[in-house]
């Protein structure tokens, strides 16, 4: 039986067994109505440290708005089951159900113009948001205003929390370990590199801040009906800071870690009562302490594995689970193989990447002028050019990066002037990175498989319910992603941190990634840079592998000239902005104009000519 | 690295441990209120306040012998204004401790949620300071005896009548229930009352530059300016409206009681009237022994009156105990009953007056005219009652 299965099983018994005993417990009076309370509170944190989790820890975008859709989502449900007629084991439902899509449209609002900008801005944004929120629902004639409304039906009971809490919390597992929830790391991780290999990084944005909006609402409805009054200023700045407190201490982006901490600090001050007037000392004494000793967190981006504390300490019930094994109905699984893009270019003899007259400007600066570029299939072409040349410009305006002023791009005949870079490397052109960008908390494997995101169509549902789809699909990548790695002999570090690699293998690795989205023309930009004589040798090799495995152009900017001498086939000269020289390497080493933008000119060779 | 380890290793150990810990209690023979009050925190001022007061009362009970023979104690547990932290405790005293009743809670927002609770559970609750209407609108069980918003908006328009003051103007806050409240009592108290009103200008809680609205009213010229505000903003409208040179009298509610500490300008308060549940400065006699006995046993007098609603709070509950002659207390419901009823007929000897209450569980009594002298000290100007 596999770890997977495992897992399965001891978590589900896990949950069940937990919520068996605690009902128990209430059905014997062991817990009282303060417990009970107090448990109901403790879900509820999880949900909203969890779901901001999504956006603070997976996608790594600061919000500190997240009791804003907290407060949307109470004040919907509430308003739904106080308003509609029918009995309250259905509207209270209704009424979560809505306040959950009420706060994801405002996700929405908020997200689309919001998550064009970063850190510190969106930061402000969201803080913002929820002030403004507050401030509506203080206005509007419906809300009670600032007095609040009352008379919420309490239909809020320990099982519905906990119910709803383990279906959050098991949809953002689910859906954290799927080609989507790979997606929204990997922009976490690396948004240049993450757009650059295929994912539309602002869809995944806006789709991860939506839905972590969607589960505060339902947070925010449970919430609403547990109080039994709502009033616009318990949704304040202050609420969204303590549910951000939750996902620091937790470690950001590991979801146990958010629930463990959820749990403490809802648990904390009650526990702390017997210190009476130092409790709330203590407890901020014991905030700063782990953070000093655990800056990342009480699990950083670790996850609490049950199975793993199970293998641990319980080996021997190995044979009870073989037992079950034996017994169970064995089932093929069919494996879904990423497809291979087919490219749509019957003529051989025209060039896969043309460009014409390409340039761009910026401001008053022509950063380049009509370059005239030509790619064949299985062409190694080399860019090369002094420092400030504009060849990594030139590379941008291919991949989308930059939008060029003047000219055209044809891939494979057909204009990409225009698309947005996860468009372009669907439509065929990968590229590396002068300063590597991994996604470096991932694996080796992680990585290769954020690149098959193109070519993978599972949808988020079948992510989060894990169907048969979602396996079939993930085996596939995960045989070709390992397929990959041993082209380029890294399949031992395949679940290594990307990180902890050595720097070769991390510039091979970049390149692996670049190639499991199965480009047309692969643009390397300066993959020998920061490299040891060994390792460029070994480059070379990798290289030339590339060509003899993939059907692939690589174009490729350099300035190690015994590696573009040794392996190019045609070399392109870039000098201000502008082609100075082309032709085979050979050429190129005796041209006079190349040589003089290289060393300047001379009076000595003036004068000898 | 390994003290790290360590670290985690003793904290989770802490963690698991206070899980574990019973909630001790000692199990004696008193009779128990549960005090609900933020104690720490930025409202922590109102809770010690309503506090210290009710513990007063309770001290000097228990010295005269407490109620048959039994002591009483009032439970105090802080939950820093937190919604649901409050509500965690009203359910620990209510089920754990089986209070025969609750004091409290202090500020309208966590009144209303114990509010709730109290009624669905048939617990008799009296507040000391939750003065918002709502509190215990439909809820038989529920009492305060401070006076609500609106009646000091009433208040204020008649001590305005007995002034003579004939044309009026109001700036009051949109976004708040308190200003609201009062600015709408206000003015249907000055109509019947035949005062002009001759400016009504709105701001903002937030708002920090009250210029313009000072400028439309001065150019009202009115005789006085009511300003139904908290200490900090009425301190602002203060001082700008003297940089603008409107040379008129103010008037206000409970809500300037904290202007003091917030205003550099002491002699502008000189200007200032305002409604307050009670006069620490009354020759009353029951209120000089009031504070000789609050500064004997906290070491520092009065400040906020919430004290004397609070021991009348404590007063109300305990005066209804006796008044029930209950018997067996282990019947927590039969004797939340009585004290209920008994608390509906009360009329009760207390520090800020006689206690009684109307239909709706609201205190019928009056309401304290106070002013400032130069140095910001608090002058009892008069009484006004409510009709």
């Amino acid at each position: 039986m596999s770890k997977k299965m495992r897992a399965y099983i001891l978590n589900i018994l896990a949950i069940t067994a937990i919520f068996l005993v605690i009902n128990l417990m209430i059905d014997a009076k062991i817990l009282s109505r303060s417990n009970r309370s107090m448990l109901m509170d403790v879900g509820i944190a999880i949900i909203m440290a969890t779901s901001l989790n999504l956006t603070t820890g997976m996608l790594g975008q600061l919000a500190l708005g997240h009791a804003g859709f907290m407060a949307i989502g109470a004040y919907t449900a509430a308003l739904v089951t106080k308003h509609m007629t029918v009995d309250i084991a259905l509207s209270f439902p209704l009424g979560l159900i809505a306040g959950g899509l009420v706060a994801a449209v405002f996700g929405i609002i908020i997200g689309v113009p919001a998550l064009r900008l970063k850190g510190d801005y969106l930061a402000i944004i969201t803080l913002g948001f929820g002030e403004i929120i507050r401030v509506i629902i203080n206005n509007l004639p419906f809300t009670g205003g600032a007095m609040g409304l009352i008379g919420i039906n309490r239909a809020t009971t320990f099982s519905y929390v906990y119910v709803v809490m383990v279906l959050i919390v098991i949809s953002l597992f689910t859906l954290g370990r799927s080609r989507h929830g790979r997606a929204i790391i990997s922009i976490r991780e690396n948004e240049v590199a993450a757009e650059s290999t295929g994912i539309p990084t602002t869809r995944y944005k806006i789709f991860a801040f939506t839905l972590a909006a969607f589960f505060a609402g339902i947070a925010g409805g449970l919430y609403a009906h547990k109080m039994g009054t709502l009033s616009p200023a318990t949704f304040d700045f202050n609420k969204s800071i303590e549910y951000l407190v939750m996902v620091v201490l937790g470690g950001m982006g590991s979801l146990t870690g958010s629930i463990v901490a959820a749990t403490v600090l809802t648990m904390l001050p009650e526990l702390l009562r017997f210190l009476a007037d130092w409790r709330m000392l203590i407890y901020s004494i014991v905030l700063i302490l782990m953070m000093l000793f655990r800056p990342k967190g009480l699990l950083g981006t670790l996850e609490f594995s049950l199975v793993e504390v199970w293998d641990f300490c319980a080996k021997y019930v190995k044979k009870a689970f073989a037992f079950i094994k034996k017994h169970l109905p064995k089932r093929e699984q069919k494996v879904i193989m990423p497809e291979v893009p087919k490219y749509d270019y019957a003529n051989f003899n025209l060039p896969v990447l043309e460009t014409d007259k390409l340039g761009i400007r910026f401001g008053g600066l022509q950063a380049a002028q009509d370059v005239h570029i030509k790619l064949y299939d299985n062409e190694i072409v080399g860019l090369i050019g002094p420092n400030g040349a504009g060849k990594t410009t030139v590379f941008n305006m291919l991949t989308g990066v930059y939008l060029p002023t003047e000219g055209d791009i044809m891939l494979l005949g057909k204009s990409i002037v225009g698309k947005a870079t996860h468009e372009i490397t669907a439509n065929g052109i990968a590229r590396t990175f002068q300063n590597i960008r991994l996604f470096k908390s991932m694996t080796v494997l992680e990585n290769i498989k954020v690149a098959f995101q193109t070519r993978m169509h599972y949808s988020v549902l079948d992510g989060v319910l894990r169907t048969s789809r979602f396996n079939r699909e993930e085996m596939g990548i995960d045989l070709r992603a390992r397929e990959l790695l041993s082209v380029f002999g890294m399949e031992n570090v395949a679940d290594v941190r990307a990180d902890s690699l050595p720097y070769g293998q991390q510039r091979k690795l970049e390149i692996c990634r670049a190639l499991a989205s199965n480009p047309k023309v692969l643009l390397l930009d300066e993959p020998a840079a920061g490299m040891n004589p060994i390792e460029t040798e070994e480059l070379m090799k990798t290289i030339r592998t590339i060509r003899e495995r993939f059907s692939v152009a690589v174009l490729l900017i350099e300035h190690d000239m015994k590696l573009v001498m040794g392996i190019c086939e045609r070399i392109y000269v870039l000098n201000y902005g502008r082609i100075l020289a082309q032709g085979t390497p050979e050429e190129i080493a005796t041209n006079s104009e190349v040589v003089e933008a290289y060393l300047g000119k001379s009076e000595n060779t003036e004068r000898e000519k | 690295m390994k003290a790290q380890k360590w670290f985690s290793v003793i904290l989770s150990i802490v963690v698991v441990f206070s899980l574990l810990l019973p909630m001790a209690v000692a199990e004696e023979e008193t009779i128990k209120i549960g005090g609900l009050a933020p104690l720490t925190g930025p409202y922590a001022v109102y809770g010690e306040a309503v506090k210290k007061g009710a513990d007063l009362y309770v001290s000097q009970l228990n010295q005269n012998g407490g109620i048959d023979g039994k002591m009483v104690e009032i439970l105090w547990e802080d939950h820093a204004a937190n919604d649901a932290q409050a509500q965690n405790i009203y359910y620990q005293y209510v089920d754990e401790e089986e209070v025969v009743a609750i004091l409290g809670d202090v500020l309208t927002g966590q009144c209303r949620i114990i509010a709730g609770c109290a009624f669905e559970d048939g617990v008799p609750m009296v507040t000391a300071s939750g003065t918002a209407l709502d509190i215990n609108v439909g809820k038989p069980n529920v009492f305060r005896t401070c006076f609500i918003d609106e009646f000091q908006g009433v208040v204020m328009a008649n001590f305005a009548q007995q002034q003579g003051y004939e044309n009026v103007a109001i700036l009051y806050g949109a976004d708040s229930a308190y200003s609201m409240g009062l600015y709408n009592a206000f003015k249907a108290q000055a109509a019947i009352n035949e005062i002009n009103i001759v400016a009504e200008e709105a701001a903002a809680f937030t708002d920090i530059d009250f210029k313009a609205q000072l400028t439309n009213i001065k150019n009202a010229d009115p005789d006085a300016v009511f300003l139904p505000w908290y200490g900090a903003e009425a301190a602002l409208i203060l001082t700008q409206a003297a940089e603008l040179g409107l040379d008129v009298v103010y008037m206000g509610a409970d809500g300037i009681a904290d202007i003091v500490d917030k205003i550099a300008n002491k002699e502008l308060l000189t200007k200032m009237t305002y409604a307050d549940h009670f006069a620490f400065d009354s020759d009353d006699e029951a209120v000089q022994n009031f504070i000789a006995d609050f500064t004997a046993m906290h070491g520092e007098g009065p400040t906020v009156s919430f004290s004397a609603t609070g021991y009348d709070a404590a007063l109300v509950i305990c005066q209804a105990l006796i008044n029930a002659e209950v018997e067996d207390y282990s019947d927590t419901e039969a004797v939340h009953e009585a004290i209920v009823a008994q608390i509906k007929g009360i009329s009760a000897e207390g520090v800020s007056g006689v206690i009684s209450f109307d239909e709706n569980n609201n205190p019928i009594k009056s309401a304290f005219v106070m002013t400032f002298d130069a140095e910001g000290t608090k002058h009892f100007v008069a009484k006004v009652d409510p009709q």
